[in-house]
């Protein structure tokens, strides 16, 4: 037969060293519930066992002293398995004992973990004011240098308002002015020549034009 | 042409009688108030018997084309008597009801059966509630004890014993107004056929020669 089939039965209670193990392991090969009947057994009719009434009796009384006895054991086992379970009071009580205690030594470590924080709380707490009081001077003082560079900037400009407004045209002035554009002609139409000298003017005689400029000349001049 | 006949064959059975369905089918008002034994229980001098309280036909469950192998159960509700002592409460047979083991007590044996349940003086046994522990738990016990530094006194190594406590069984614990008359012994105990364990004087010589054998063979 495969050795899958092969299985190995463990039942029992817990180890421990007042109970003595229930472990039983049997190793030999044995036809699963499932499993019909093997071809060569099917018709196999197994013979009665007669036993004389003597045998019997004793078997009988044999049988029935150790079975009583196994109960007896197993009750016992039984007894301190459950003594030991979680479900005793015994077992209640200690385990309530052991979770107060660790309770109260988990508060101690937090306690002492909370302190050793707290001191290095504190001095990061004291650097970080000292810089916190250079960062506001600093600041400020920044600060005050924009205001003042503002103040001279509003200063300079209005300062230049001041002088473009000796140009301004007033009511004082304005006939001046008119005037002056009424009589001021600007011409500005000119023309081109093959060599690219500009005439200015749309009547002016190209020859006594004083305004003549050669583009190479002014090519040579920005260059 | 011969005689047919039916030839069983495989396992056989110790029952002798009818099942129950065929008796009570056959029977006035299911037999109501009627008498029916087991065979099996012939087996005990004190009277073990049934009366019938009540009865609920079920259908037959089964191939019917093969009634010696597939037996109608019914469902009988009945007074148990067993060695002489009826148990108070209602017992229902089912399961066991097809078994062709019960048989009838005729209305005339009735009275008969009833006076000798009467006449049955029930004894009760007292056994002595510790035994002793095996010799390897015993070993066991101790060590834990020293482990656990405490004082091995003799109750620590005995076991509390389980008794059944139903009707039938005419066993108890003893207690103080009840002094043990038996004593569950460990081990083999005292026997009831003790002529099993005496050696003939046959097996005696066999093993002696066997012994020669070894002695000559082995040196022991």
């Amino acid at each position: 037969m495969s050795r899958e089939l092969l299985k190995v039965f463990i039942k029992g209670s817990e180890l421990s060293a007042s109970s003595l193990p229930f472990t039983h392991i049997s190793v030999r090969y044995r036809k699963p519930i499932w499993l019909p009947t093997a071809p060569s057994k099917r018709f196999r009719v197994p013979t009665r066992l007669v036993l004389p009434t003597h045998e019997k009796r004793e078997l009988d009384r044999l049988t029935k002293n150790y079975k009583t006895y196994n109960k007896a054991m197993l009750a016992y086992h039984t007894d301190i398995n459950s003594k030991q379970s979680v479900t005793d009071p015994g077992v209640i009580e200690a385990q309530r004992r052991a979770e107060e205690e660790d309770w109260e030594q988990s508060i101690n470590l937090n306690n002492e973990w909370n302190a050793e924080v707290a001191i290095e709380r504190e001095q990061r707490l004291a650097i970080e004011k000292e810089q916190k009081v250079l960062q506001i001077l600093a600041q400020k003082k920044a600060k005050e240098q924009k205001e003042k560079e503002d103040l001279e900037k509003a200063e300079q400009a209005v300062q230049a308002e001041i002088e473009n407004s000796k140009t301004f045209i007033t009511r004082d002035n304005i006939d001046h002015y008119i005037e002056q554009a009424l009589s001021s002609h600007v011409d500005y139409n000119f023309a081109i020549d093959k060599e690219g000298n500009v005439y200015q003017g749309k009547k002016a005689n190209p020859k006594s034009s004083k305004e003549v400029t050669s583009e190479n000349e002014e090519v040579a001049a920005k260059n | 042409m011969s005689k047919k006949t039916i030839t069983y064959i495989g396992r056989t059975t110790d029952f002798s009688g009818k099942t129950l369905w065929e008796i009570v089918g056959n029977l006035k008002n299911y037999g109501v108030g009627r008498l029916v034994y087991k065979h099996k229980m012939l087996r005990y001098p004190e009277p073990s018997y049934y009366k019938i309280l009540k009865v609920l036909p079920i259908q037959h469950d089964g191939n019917l084309e093969n009634p010696h192998e597939n037996f109608r159960k019914v469902i009988v509700f009945v007074a148990s008597v067993f060695r002489g002592h009826m148990d108070p409460g209602v017992h229902e047979i089912f399961s066991t009801s097809y078994k062709p083991d019960y048989r009838l007590v005729p209305k005339h044996e009735e009275q008969d059966w009833i006076r000798r349940t009467e006449e049955c003086e029930r004894k009760i046994n007292y056994i002595d509630p510790y035994i002793d522990m095996p010799p390897l738990l015993k070993k066991v016990v101790a060590r834990d004890l020293e482990l656990a530094n405490q004082s091995a006194t003799p109750d620590k190594f005995k076991l509390p014993l389980q008794v059944h406590t139903g009707y039938n069984n005419t066993t108890r614990l003893a207690d103080e107004s009840h002094p043990a008359n038996i004593k569950l012994e460990s081990f083999f105990g005292t026997p009831l056929s003790p002529e099993l364990y005496q050696i003939s004087d046959e097996v005696r010589q066999y093993f002696k020669k066997e012994e020669t054998v070894l002695k000559k063979w082995f040196g022991f």
